[in-house]
């Protein structure tokens, strides 16, 4: 399904997240969306990493590979509850992605789906000091570039 | 793009299919859960930027069982060749898993790793 793709799969769900308004390219007052290094600001931020997928083989009429590539979505929030609701409402637009077309760069991506594997998962605080609020979600998506 | 046949349209495949799930049903209801019991557990899962100077890495569960679905499914049908139970089978496939996420668990005080077991879901 993939086939060669210019930018990481998180990198293009980023994106879907800034045209679904749910984020904001750095450097943002609040929900930045960073990709592999979470930033120190702001405090409001979303992260996300490249993580395994799935494979499901090959089709059978052209061989051709069904994959789906694993990310990982880490929400930061100096508030709880609007930490626990920007992670909600991030988790019900994945669900609701569907061949939606994006572009990262000079590059065009076709996201088919985003199927998440886990609801939003409550980690203990970030560190002692700072005690800003954690929270992820896990996801694969299913996406190639646009012919 | 050209469309494609989903595998459930394939003729004969739905039969198939199904009178596995009708078997796996009769031969065992066994449902086997995997993890760790240690209260920061899923933080050191999660965590991606974390450095573990004694080895180890983030999502050492999600990984192996993500990246070796076909290692553990191999495990349960050996078991079952052998003329062990499915739910033995099962169960060793689970642990398996654990084995094989308890040699990318990050390691400090080795209380993360003891945490870890197979549990009998139902």
């Amino acid at each position: 399904m993939s086939g060669p793709l210019l930018h990481s799969p998180a990198n293009i769900l980023r994106q879907v997240l800034v045209d679904l308004g749910l984020a904001s390219y750095p450097p943002a007052a609040q929900w930045a969306c960073s990709i592999d290094v979470e930033p120190d600001e702001p405090e409001d931020s979303i992260t996300l990493y490249d993580t395994d997928g799935r494979d499901f083989g090959r089709t059978m009429p052209d061989g051709e590979r069904q994959e789906m590539h694993g990310v990982l979505i880490r929400v930061r929030s100096g508030d709880g509850q609007e930490g626990y609701a920007k992670a909600r409402a991030v988790a019900a637009a994945l669900d609701s992605v569907r061949m939606q077309a994006v572009t990262v760069g000079s590059a065009a991506y076709l996201v088919w789906s985003v199927s998440r594997t886990t609801d939003v998962v409550l980690l203990v605080k970030e560190t002692f000091v700072s005690k800003r609020n954690l929270r992820t979600l896990n996801c694969v998506v299913s996406v190639r570039m646009a012919a | 793009m050209a469309a494609k046949k989903s595998m459930v349209e394939v003729e004969g495949l739905g039969r198939v299919v199904k009178a596995t799930r009708h078997w796996g049903r009769r031969h065992s209801d066994a449902e086997y859960t995997v993890g760790y019991s240690a209260p920061y557990a899923v933080y050191v899962h999660e965590d991606m930027e974390a450095r573990h100077p004694r080895g180890g890495q983030a999502k050492f569960l999600e990984q192996p069982a993500r990246t070796q679905g076909n290692a553990l499914a191999a495990v349960c049908r050996q078991a079952v060749k052998a003329g062990l139970p499915l739910q033995e089978g099962l169960r060793l496939q689970a642990e398996r898993l654990l084995q094989m996420a308890n040699q990318l668990i990050p390691v400090d005080t080795g209380f993360l790793k003891r945490s870890g077991a197979v549990r009998r879901a139902r």
